[in-house]
């Protein structure tokens, strides 16, 4: 049986920031999630003098310890574009691979094995400038701890293949069941009840009592645990059942009318992520809210249901459904769009259908217009270019380095001081 | 006729004498990159002998082996430097105009350039 590895970029944004600016190599360096709000991504050196995860920006930056922390706002078009080559690389050089986020995915190694593995990470370093870190196992669930095992050694390799098997129970018992893929945190809680608190503990289950006491999904880990494969790595994910779009905004707005702008742009990219992954939806619901951080929260929201639908024009109709409930006057700085009740598109025709071939040629035209000139051209006001006023914050935000022939990283043909002319 | 955009050709009448031979527009970008390239914006002009100005775009590609007369990019200081690579007195170098910087453990080869794309003439299509 071959095993299985599973390779992802070492702190990914943090990573493709420093490919696009060397000038962060080798520097504490983080990276802010939208809005400029969290840290979302800390290099090592930034880990060693204490920039904590998740970690409010406005909190760090006044902490004198972490003076010299550098921040950058969350540039996904050139993440993107990295994580495009990244998967490219691997399927290039894999018969079965699985891409399981932006910066990770499962390989069924070929018999070479570990030698498939480091290939695979050589290659990605050399064409992307990227690090990146493998766990190697003879099952998908094992593979994982393996990558968990490797980050927490430091090591650009952690292969349980070649493990004694004392020594691999002995790194599952030092595993909190709730760390196991696929284990969330309520199933742990249900596990450590039944004293089952370790993955090795998990792996000495008796898999048919799992799978009538709780579920297959379960049974399966128990099995991969113990080294016997289950979950198959080319096996498509489970398409998404539900997309959830929601945003601080810089500016908050009050306003009803600046509401219904934020409201269309909002819902927009919301169908945009739902067309991409061609479903379509038969709920809508928002939220807008204010601060949590205010005296008196404000939240309101209403549920839409919809003849089940991928048209962005029903879809912003249908958000715009809460503005009554609005409140003048309140500083509203969040919205949140959550689409449900996802089906493939085009395949529940309903008695109330309302899209007519023309719309869909229509949204088709969109889709091609919006993958050629990013952010340029939307239904009603969303295709309006400047910058509103309550867009979200990225102050720290480094350039569309690979994506915009405008923004391109710079190489210099002369030697410092430089003399740099803008081209 | 027409002609839609995955460029296949429709008639009403007698096929198109076209329709076996039917092939995209040539591509540069299919010619030039893939992924192991990225391009990049040159600053200087210290290379005009090999044909590099101010603001051409250049594409570097680092999935190949650099070799000793080739242009390629440096990584040193924070930074990337393009120039001539050759040796000099038994030391590899990066010449850049008048000045050869040694190739060091700091100073490594980030890629080398297969391309320059400059621009001579622009102005108002009719």
């Amino acid at each position: 049986m071959n095993a299985i590895a599973l390779v992802d970029v070492r702190c990914m944004y943090v990573s493709c920031e420093r490919m696009a600016d060397p000038a962060l190599k080798g520097r504490p360096v983080v990276v802010l999630s939208n809005n400029d709000g969290c840290v979302i991504s800390r290099s090592d050196e930034a880990k060693r003098v204490g920039v904590r995860m998740g970690e409010p920006w406005f909190k760090a930056k006044s902490d004198p310890r972490l003076r010299g922390v550098i921040a950058r706002s969350s540039n996904y078009e050139l993440y993107g574009d990295l994580s495009a080559r990244f998967h490219r690389i691997i399927a290039d050089m894999s018969a079965w691979t699985q891409v399981y986020s932006i910066d990770e995915a499962f390989v069924a190694l070929n018999r070479t094995g570990v030698e498939h593995a480091l290939a695979i990470q050589e290659r990605v370093h050399r064409y992307t400038d990227l690090p990146t870190a493998a766990g190697v196992g003879p099952t998908k669930t094992l593979a994982k701890i393996a990558q968990t095992q490797a980050k927490a050694a430091g090591q650009n390799l952690c292969d349980l293949t070649a493990w004694s098997q004392p020594q691999l129970a002995e790194l599952l018992q030092a595993t909190p069941v709730g760390e196991v893929w696929g284990v969330g945190r309520r199933l742990a809680r249900k596990l450590e009840a039944i004293r089952v608190r370790t993955a090795l503990e998990l792996s000495q289950l008796d898999p048919i009592q799992v799978r009538s006491r709780w579920s297959v999904m379960l049974e399966r880990t128990v099995r991969e645990l113990a080294g016997t494969p289950c979950i198959s790595v080319h096996c498509d994910p489970q398409p998404r059942q539900q997309i959830l779009y929601s945003r601080m905004m810089d500016t908050p707005i009050t306003e009803r009318g600046k509401m219904r702008h934020a409201l269309a742009q909002y819902a927009w990219q919301a169908s945009r992520r739902l067309r991409s992954q061609r479903q379509a939806a038969s709920l809508l619901q928002v939220w807008l809210s204010t601060s949590r951080f205010r005296e008196q929260p404000v939240n309101t929201g209403v549920a839409v249901a919809l003849s089940s639908t991928d048209d962005p024009a029903q879809l912003i109709r249908a958000a715009q459904a809460v503005l009554p409930k609005m409140e003048e006057g309140q500083p509203y700085n969040r919205i949140a769009i959550l689409l449900a009740g996802l089906s493939p598109a085009g395949t529940q025709p309903t008695l109330f259908d309302a899209a007519s071939p023309q719309t869909d040629a229509l949204n088709q035209a969109l889709d091609r217009l919006n993958l050629r000139f990013p952010h340029c051209v939307g239904p009603g006001v969303v295709g309006i270019k400047a910058a509103q006023s309550w867009d979200t914050r990225h102050d720290m935000l480094s350039p569309a380095a690979t994506t915009r022939w405008d923004e391109l990283m710079p190489v210099y043909a002369c030697v410092p001081p430089f003399r740099p002319v803008r081209g | 006729m027409c002609s839609n955009i995955t460029g296949d050709l429709r008639t009403a009448s007698w096929p198109s004498p076209a329709q076996d031979y039917l092939a995209s527009t040539v591509s540069i970008d299919r010619e030039v990159l893939s992924s192991s390239t990225f391009v990049m914006r040159a600053v200087g002009d210290e290379l005009g002998e090999f044909g590099i100005s101010n603001g051409d775009r250049l594409v570097i590609d680092r999935g190949l082996d650099a070799a000793l007369g080739q242009v390629i990019v440096l990584e040193t200081g924070g930074m990337r430097q393009v120039g001539f690579y050759r040796q000099v007195r038994g030391k590899r170098v990066l010449t850049i105009g008048k000045v050869n910087l040694p190739l060091t453990d700091e100073a490594r080869v980030w890629g080398v350039v297969t391309h320059c794309v400059h621009q001579l003439n622009s102005g108002r299509r009719l």
